[in-house]
């Protein structure tokens, strides 16, 4: 592939990753807000302990 | 990577595989029938160590043609351009009874000579070569910016000629300068899809010695075109399937943790049907 052609890849995976990101947060959060178990939500979401710990942090704060 | 597509998914493919076709080669000085089409380039067994082809086109006569460019002659790559040929008649030599080929190596402004034949008992390589060197790029460029101030419009050849242009310059320095110019001169045509032709070719012929930061700005200039919006949507696309997938695969788990369906929907924007379908697929499995 093309430099110019990596370029455009890179960018296009990068945005789905970020929509992915996107994705997995707003269902964690949901999943928080609805006081599902944190061992499920990370089981679910892929989360750690510690991201979820931190998302709920920025819930309340919110 | 993960989820590099190959090169038929390369967006400056696509634009060169829809422009390329029915232009020649007769402003590099080969004769070769009009193109019919740009074929992938990511051939079987290409290993992660060695570059794939520059390009390979189905010519109007059934003809497949593989083109190389390079920089330096060596006598080296006559293994390199066997190891091509015989990945391409691995794809389209079984499928093809009528199967030919022709290789076409394009040499930069720095060669002005290379042996094209290598001879042996069993076989015998030969190249069709094209050496930029002969092509007086400074007037060529002239002449078509003349052609442009008269108000008339290029034909398929000073595109193609426009494309190589920069690689006709000996030197990094001379090649980017010509570069530049070509650029510039493309940014004054009104018609918009000889305006990405020439974007997309020159940098992917310039791929060798292209500077990063430059490319990112043709790349913008793309980006601005209609070409640019259709890479938008592939992207924006691309990131709604991944999201879903995502989805999918959180609502999977869910119901593996019996969360009540109804909560799922709601939260994952699934319909019924796709989680009865996961239910499905996770009951049979």
């Amino acid at each position: 592939m093309t430099q110019i052609g990596q370029m455009y890849e890179k960018e296009k995976i990068e945005y789905g990753n970020q929509r992915v990101l996107e994705e997995k947060t707003k269902i964690a959060k949901i999943l928080l807000q609805e006081d599902v178990d944190i061992a499920v939500l990370m089981k679910a979401t892929g989360f750690t302990e510690e991201e979820l710990l931190r998302l709920q942090d920025v819930g309340i704060t919110v | 990577m993960e989820g590099i597509a190959y090169q038929n998914k390369d967006i400056l493919f696509k634009i060169l595989g829809q422009t390329y076709k029915e232009k020649s080669f007769a402003a590099y000085g080969i004769d070769l029938p009009r193109i019919r089409a740009l074929l992938p380039t990511d051939l079987p067994k290409i290993s992660a160590n060695e570059k794939s082809v520059d390009n390979l086109f189905l010519l109007e006569d059934g003809t497949y043609a593989i083109v190389d460019y390079e920089s330096v002659y060596k006598r080296i790559n006559k293994i390199k351009y066997l190891n091509y040929i015989a990945r391409v008649m691995e794809k389209y030599y079984i499928e093809d009874d009528n199967f030919n080929l022709r290789l076409i190596v394009i040499y930069t402004g720095d060669v002005d000579q290379a042996e094209p034949d290598l001879k042996t008992a069993c076989f015998t390589l030969h190249a069709e070569q094209a050496f930029l060197a002969h092509i007086d790029g400074k007037a060529a460029f002239q002449e078509i910016q003349e052609k442009l101030q008269a108000g008339r419009s290029l034909d398929k050849d000073d595109l193609m000629k426009l494309v190589i242009l920069p690689l006709t310059v000996p030197g990094t320095e001379g090649k980017q300068e010509m570069l530049e110019a070509v650029v510039g001169l493309a940014e004054q045509l009104e018609d918009e899809e000889q305006q990405v032709f020439i974007l997309s070719g020159v940098v992917v012929a310039s791929d060798k010695f292209i500077q990063k930061e430059y490319m990112e700005q043709i790349r913008r200039k793309i980006n601005m075109t209609q070409i640019g919006q259709m890479y938008e949507k592939e992207k924006i696309e691309y990131g709604n399937q991944r999201a879903k997938e995502k989805a999918i695969e959180m609502a999977r788990a869910m119901l593996d943790e019996d969360i009540d369906t109804i909560k799922i929907m709601k939260i994952t924007g699934l319909t019924e049907e796709e989680l009865l379908h996961l239910q499905d697929v996770a009951v049979t499995v």
